[in-house]
């Protein structure tokens, strides 16, 4: 909460779709994604995009908020299946997209294997949802 | 591949192993027999000199490190199988000849890239992916070069047939991530230490082990995924 984050009314179904900002390290010699698209060792909250809040009009502004990087999409049903959860919680520094903003849950206390377990997972889940490449 | 008498050579000046590590991607190094990738490299004992360099139409530059002789202790710290695996089969080449490697004849093999790729690491600054990663320590790049060499060598020897991605991470540890068949395995290196994670098969969301083991252990992890 230190950051501005706030709470949000903000619902998900399993249906519902995540946008991830992606560095350039993500991303393999291949394309592909690899696990470090996820950093649940350092960042107990990591940060998600809801893209229902984002209105396809406003999507290239959206991508704005971390020039050069890439964007991948994913159901919140695939980040059930890894044992975490999505929490809205709306976030200053996203500006107009504040209510956008979610952390996924869950993980804070695990022990590395298991958080390495889900960012496996959700690469993989990421890897069939790559919508931008860095620039 | 043809073979063609360059005569005479135009010594050039010494070489470093920065310098040497540092030639274009494309260059293939021969000493002795042997072609390798110049990134392969891992010291030299003394500089290299005199070198010899030719360069070709075609982006192959090949270097000719005998000319003048390189008699004192090994010069190269490279592994057989790199030797092996460039190896182009030139079985009587002469060391006053220059023997020219079409490009499709030869490539640089996984591991060159895979120790370039750790060596560009090494330069990222703290906060290399602008949300406040850490920076990548000698310790962990060495035991990452340690861990690759053994892979190298394990994977010609075993069915591996697929190289590994090498994953930075904003904690400062290296990963390695590599999949064979229906098997993925994760090393993931920080310090002298190697966190060692399997899953089987592929679509499994938990790993089937999960162990920290040694750069000497690492052997037992790569013989699980060439099985």
């Amino acid at each position: 909460m230190a950051r501005g984050l706030s709470s949000s009314p903000i619902s998900l179904d399993q249906t519902d779709f995540l946008y991830r900002f992606l560095h350039r390290s993500s991303f393999n010699d291949d394309g592909t994604l690899n696990s470090s698209a996820f950093g649940l060792r350092s960042d107990p909250e990591a940060s998600v995009g809801i893209a229902k809040s984002i209105p396809a009009s406003s999507f290239e502004s959206f991508c704005l908020l971390k020039p050069g990087h890439g964007l991948a999409q994913f159901q919140v049903a695939e980040v059930t299946a890894a044992n975490l959860g999505v929490l809205p919680q709306m976030d200053e520094a996203w500006g107009v997209f504040a209510d956008a903003h979610a952390i996924l849950t869950g993980y804070a206390n695990w022990p590395n294997n298991r958080k390495t377990d889900a960012a496996r997972a959700l690469r993989d889940a990421a890897n069939k949802g790559i919508l931008r490449r860095p620039s | 591949m043809g073979t063609n008498l360059l005569a005479p050579y135009e010594p050039q000046k010494d070489l470093t192993l920065s310098e040497l590590q540092n030639l274009p991607d494309e260059s293939v190094v021969r000493f002795g027999r042997h072609f390798f990738s110049p990134m392969m490299v891992s010291n030299l004992s003394r500089p290299m000199t005199p070198m010899h360099f030719v360069q070709f139409v075609d982006p192959l530059l090949t270097i000719d490190l005998m000319v003048g002789g390189m008699t004192a202790a090994m010069p190269l710290s490279v592994s057989k199988q790199t030797f092996n695996a460039l190896y182009v089969g030139c079985a009587d080449l002469s060391f006053t000849e220059v023997e020219l490697v079409s490009q499709v004849s030869i490539s640089v093999p996984w591991i060159a890239t895979a120790f370039k790729k750790l060596g560009t690491f090494q330069q990222w600054p703290p906060n290399w992916n602008d949300d406040r990663a850490v920076a990548f320590n000698s310790e962990t790049l060495d035991t990452a070069r340690d861990v690759l060499q053994k892979a190298w060598n394990l994977s010609a020897q075993n069915s591996i047939h697929t190289k590994p991605n090498i994953v930075p991470l904003e904690d400062g540890s290296v990963r390695f991530e590599w999949v064979n068949g229906d098997k993925e395995l994760f090393l993931t290196i920080l310090g002298n230490s190697i966190e060692a994670q399997r899953w089987h098969p592929l679509n499994a969301v938990e790993s089937e082990t999960y162990k920290t083991i040694l750069p000497s252990a690492v052997e037992s992890e790569l013989e699980w995924l060439a099985d």
